[in-house]
């Protein structure tokens, strides 16, 4: 099968889509779209419980990203530093949790949502800003992985660990939020949180356990994305935009929703940008929620 | 009463910022040498090297006697690359601090509009990176080139590396914006093969949809075009299997490399650079430095330098500080340092008959500086390149 491709710089003008090469998209495919998933599920989750549309959340997968990386500087091994990261997002999670949003969850419906925004976003600059000078340019995880082939098919075995890690965290959260008292009191919280009350769920003890938890989730996001690719503190605002979206598209209280909406963008972003170029997979990705939007104007409400 | 006496000291002040336009910080005093690094932000790994370089050549310069019995002194301030705050520390540095000559922009905004600043104070601006070919015009005087060239010199010296190794599967990743889109055209004209380039945004951060679409064959991969993106464009092509015998970048300080790929270094990662880190002159040179410094001098402390060293030599054959007479000097000059070639200039102050120097990556540690972890192999050199002129 031959396609014609955006012969966007030189070289020639029509070039063969490889079949092979179409294994290998799907795989990147699929672990973007888990990374969006992650990233979704991390908006949605704090949304749900508590109204709080929390813009910091690609703060947090970069900050545990450059955690990782500046342990790894000290000599640690990827792994714990990965594990370093993840819990230094969490503990920056209970701080934010204890201080900004004790005072946000004061306040009620819409006043709740605009000051959550301002707040989260808030976060977002300020931890940008203490970031940026010793972290001033762009990093990743300083792992070498091997090809692994099926068939003619190279697959980018950061992929491959992205799809393993992703989709066991997003696994575990499901069974988390499915079997244990605290994930179903979290699911009562998020359908009514009157009747929650009433039958002894603690919602702001639930909402501290979430967001944590959410900030937890970003983190594990962000260092999946830095196995294969540099992220840097401005990487923050775009993963928070993707999360945004896939939460739009997905259902912003919905996190299998937003699990869904994010491989589904995942699929459609990379098969965009290998057939037709990435400026116009960028665009489709905002076309979509656009259209999710004039589709389901009530999103978030 | 308060109004009129701060009016009059701003009064002082400005006639003697104007009287010290002369560039002479006072006779017997000592000359001023002013650098405006990006020492935050992301070409802080290029502000360092480069204020290390020229910071090691001024307390060598002092310690032989300074220039004409007068000691240098330099003054150091970050940028951030933040072309407003680069144009206004340069004004501050000539007009309160009395610099004769400035060094140090990286970042091509930063380039262009100091660039429009020497020529409107008229004092010397030694560039270190900004390699757009818009940073000079035919009528520049006052800015120079000092290690990276423009790119469509850079492109050519690049054309003559696939000529000499006969490489015929040549892939190009290149940024939406001035620099990717000067390597873009610099390809497509100075190639003597075709080349399958791609364009790609500049803030992009996942290439494998554009590897994916080069031949597993690929011998040459220039990620020259994609400065942001060079490191990850290296680290997905091994992802994917890739394995050109030669991937190029575009001036980045070494050690940046080495840390971002570890090892993956060796597997035909590609550092451009003017410094000769090969010739005696070099070594000497880097021994001096890794004993007062305890540092390893790279290519880019070997830039700064160069700078350091450039504007002293300038001054010594001027006879002057007067910045003009500098810029005069330094246009016509002739002078052997840590270059393959001699530092040359055109009217417009790009260098002339430079060599651009390709080396590779390997385990072990230069002679220099044995506690490294890596140390850099030639892998080829160009002819002397002809100037780009912009007309």
């Amino acid at each position: 099968m031959r396609r014609l491709l955006a012969a966007d710089g030189g070289g020639p003008a029509v070039a063969a889509v490889d079949p092979g090469q179409l294994v290998g998209v799907a795989v990147d495919a699929v672990a973007f779209g888990l990374f969006l998933a992650l990233l979704g599920v991390g908006i949605t989750l704090v949304f749900g419980l508590g109204e709080v549309l929390n813009l910091a959340v690609g703060t947090f997968a970069v900050a545990s990203v450059l955690v990782a990386v500046a342990l790894t500087d000290l000599g640690v091994g990827v792994a714990p530093a990965a594990l370093g990261g993840v819990l230094a997002v969490a503990a920056l999670g209970v701080a934010v949790d204890r201080t900004l949003l004790s005072l946000v969850y004061r306040s009620e419906g819409q006043e709740r949502e605009l000051l959550g925004i301002f707040v989260t976003l808030g976060l977002a600059i300020t931890v940008d800003g203490l970031l940026v000078k010793p972290f001033p340019g762009s990093y990743t995880l300083p792992v070498s992985f091997g090809v692994v082939r099926v068939g003619p098919a190279p697959l980018a075995t950061a992929s491959l660990v992205t799809i393993a890690v992703g989709g066991a965290v997003l696994l575990g959260l499901a069974l988390f939020l499915r079997y244990t008292y605290l994930g179903r009191a979290a699911r009562t919280v998020f359908q009514d949180e009157t009747g929650a009350v009433l039958v002894g769920v603690e919602p702001r003890r639930v909402r501290s356990l979430v967001f944590v938890l959410s900030a937890a989730v970003a983190g594990v996001a962000g260092l999946a994305y830095a196995a294969g690719a540099a992220v840097g503190v401005a990487s923050g605002f775009e993963f928070t935009t993707f999360a945004v979206i896939v939460a739009v598209v997905g259902g912003v209280r919905s996190v299998p929703g937003a699990a869904a909406a994010g491989l589904l963008l995942g699929v459609v972003v990379q098969f965009a940008s290998y057939l037709v170029g990435t400026f116009v997979a960028e665009m489709l990705l905002f076309l979509v929620a656009v259209a999710a939007l004039l589709v389901r104007p009530e999103v978030f409400r | 009463m308060r109004r009129r006496t701060f009016l009059g000291a701003a009064g002082v002040a400005a006639l003697s910022g104007c009287v010290n336009l002369a560039g002479d910080g006072g006779e017997g005093g000592p000359i001023t040498v002013g650098a405006i690094e990006p020492l935050s932000g992301p070409f802080t790994p290029w502000g360092t090297t480069h204020r290390d370089g020229l910071r090691f050549a001024i307390e060598e310069i002092n310690a032989d006697g300074g220039v004409d019995g007068r000691e240098l002194s330099l003054t150091v301030t970050d940028t951030a690359s933040d072309p407003t705050d680069a144009d206004s520390v340069f004004r501050r540095m000539v007009e309160q601090e009395n610099a004769v000559a400035v060094t140090g922009p990286v970042s091509s905004d930063v380039g262009i509009r100091t660039a429009r600043t020497a020529e409107e104070l008229s004092v010397p601006l030694l560039l270190h990176m900004a390699g757009s070919e818009d940073v000079l015009s035919r009528g520049s005087r006052y800015t120079f080139r000092t290690a990276l060239l423009p790119a469509p010199t850079t492109m050519r010296a690049q054309a003559q590396l696939v000529a000499e190794a006969g490489y015929e599967s040549v892939g190009a990743i290149v940024a939406d914006y001035a620099w990717g889109d000067s390597v873009r055209e610099g390809v497509r004209e100075q190639f003597p093969v075709e080349v399958r380039t791609r364009t790609a945004p500049v803030g992009a951060d996942d290439f494998k949809p554009f590897l994916r679409q080069f031949p597993e064959d690929l011998e040459m991969m220039i990620a020259t075009g994609h400065p942001p993106g060079a490191v990850t464009i290296m680290r997905q092509q091994f992802q994917l299997g890739y394995e050109p015998a030669v991937t190029t970048e575009s001036g980045f300080p070494p050690a940046l490399i080495h840390d971002a790929l570890g090892g993956d270094a060796t597997r035909g990662i590609t550092h451009t650079h003017l410094t000769d880190v090969y010739s005696e002159e070099f070594r000497a040179v880097a021994e001096r430095y890794a004993e007062a410094t305890g540092g390893r001098m790279g290519t880019h402390e070997g830039y700064g330098y160069v700078a350091g060293q450039l504007i002293a030599e300038a001054i010594r054959r001027a006879g002057s500080t007067d910045p003009a007479e500098l810029a005069e000097t330094i246009r016509g000059i002739r002078f052997d340092t840590l270059y393959a070639n001699p530092i040359q200039y055109t009217e417009w102050g790009e260098l002339r008959d430079q060599r651009q120097i390709y080396s590779g990556y390997e385990a072990g540690a230069p002679e220099y500086y044995p506690d490294a972890e890596y140390r850099l192999t030639e892998t080829f050199r160009t002819a002397p390149l002809a100037p780009f002129d912009p007309a």
